[in-house]
């Protein structure tokens, strides 16, 4: 039986939203100065009007028991702020699984909802926390492509801090800056097949846009000086007892363009553990930003 | 009708046939300079007149870069270095926010009349 959670958290947010009213608020991605890009593998922290599209490609070793296997998977999420601090996203997905010899597997992926709320933000330092609740509902997907028919709830814990902040002896650290997420995926039945999972990822990014405009002019061309070169991380391990599940982690190295509303990230993962595989996959993302534009159009510009 | 009427029906009629927006004229032609410094304009309110000339004038040593973007009018700049000036003019009266992608606390309002 599914959680009563995040029904209950989404008639909140709407209740909310109808008490608070909509409003148009400009940089949901920012703090200070800081300019975040949207990262392609860990989470933002960010409650935003946005859309995101992003296909993975990841290959599967063989093993005694099966093939190699190609898998491709493409996934969408819209998200709307409810309020300016609180928001609600939708994700979905479709996946190819392509085992060398065999036929095909694909189909969707379980429906996935999220509720944000952004309770912390200082611009001084460049930093601001978020926690929200994922709801996968499960059975909602295909079971050939293994969606799982436990739905989870995910309480989870988000956070950025750019680095603007240091002193001017270490100036050209001022453009890094990280961001994470730290979760408890916990199941609608949980089971040594299915345990609750600690789910944590992060970034560590180098803004060189931000190094152009607030550390030192050096120059670069446009294209350049648009890039984030970046380096992730995510991990999930057994919060609970567990027959097979074990712990799974991936680093990706990457680069994020960032234009005026949009960023496109590009990735590498590369398993760093033995159940993550043992081939490099990779991701890009296309992320755009549409703060402001529905309430432009609805109720006109304000000054 | 009066003499000064019947030549301004006559520019008009001419202006029409010719493609010229006759009565689309700028109408001020000052020059208002601001100064951006220490990643801030260094004013946060301007009012000029619509036809006149704002220039951006970067005494910062990082680049800059300035944008409006409302529903009657748009304008995004290319990247502004140091020592660079950038050039706007509003065709339109109107309240406008100016501001820049690079340092999104930078915000000036444009008050055109």
């Amino acid at each position: 039986m599914a959680t009563p959670l995040f029904p209950a958290c989404a008639a909140l947010a709407a209740l909310l939203s109808l008490v608070l009213g909509t409003t148009a608020m400009a940089g949901p991605y920012v703090a200070g100065n800081r300019s975040f890009p949207a990262t392609p593998t860990t989470e933002d922290p960010f409650v935003a009007d946005e859309f995101a599209l992003s296909a993975k490609r990841t290959r599967e070793a063989s093993t005694p028991s099966s093939p190699t296997v190609r898998d491709t998977e493409i996934e969408a999420e819209i998200g709307k702020r409810l309020t300016q601090n609180l928001g609600l996203s939708f994700e979905g997905g479709y996946e190819i699984e392509d085992p060398v010899g065999r036929t095909n597997s694909y189909g969707f992926e379980n429906f996935k909802a999220t509720l944000k709320y952004q309770f912390f933000k200082n611009e001084a330092h460049e930093s601001l926390a978020t926690f929200g609740v994922k709801r996968e509902f499960g059975g909602t997907g295909a079971a050939r492509v293994d969606a799982d028919t436990v739905g989870t709830t995910t309480p989870t814990f988000y956070f950025g801090k750019g680095f603007g902040d240091l002193g001017d002896r270490i100036a050209y650290l001022k453009p890094f800056a990280v961001t994470g997420v730290l979760g408890y995926q916990v199941a609608d039945r949980r089971s040594t097949a299915r345990p609750d999972l600690i789910i944590a990822g992060g970034s560590i990014q180098y803004s060189l846009r931000y190094l152009e405009g607030n550390v030192r002019y050096l120059g670069l061309p446009e294209f350049i000086e648009r890039l984030t070169p970046l380096v992730e991380f995510s991990y999930s391990t057994p919060g609970t007892r567990s027959s097979g599940t074990t712990t799974t982690g991936v680093i990706a190295p990457g680069v994020i363009y960032s234009g005026n509303y949009f960023d496109i990230g590009l990735e590498a993962l590369i398993p760093a553990t033995r159940s993550a595989g043992t081939n490099v996959g990779f991701i890009a993302n296309f992320h755009w930003r549409f703060d402001g534009i529905l309430e432009s159009v609805f109720f006109g510009d304000e000054p | 009708m009066t003499a000064t009427r019947r030549h301004r029906q006559i520019l008009v009629i001419i202006g029409t046939l010719l493609g010229i927006p006759v009565g689309a004229v700028a109408v001020g032609s000052e020059i208002h300079q601001v100064v951006q410094a220490e990643r801030k304009f260094q004013t946060t309110a301007i009012t000029i007149a619509r036809g006149d000339l704002l220039r951006f004038a970067n005494h910062d040593p990082y680049v800059h870069q300035i944008y409006v973007d409302t529903r009657n009018f748009a304008f995004e700049s290319d990247l502004q270095p140091p020592n660079e000036l950038v050039e706007l003019r509003f065709p339109t009266a109107g309240v406008y926010q100016v501001m820049c992608h690079i340092h999104p606390t930078m915000r000036l309002t444009v008050t055109v009349q």
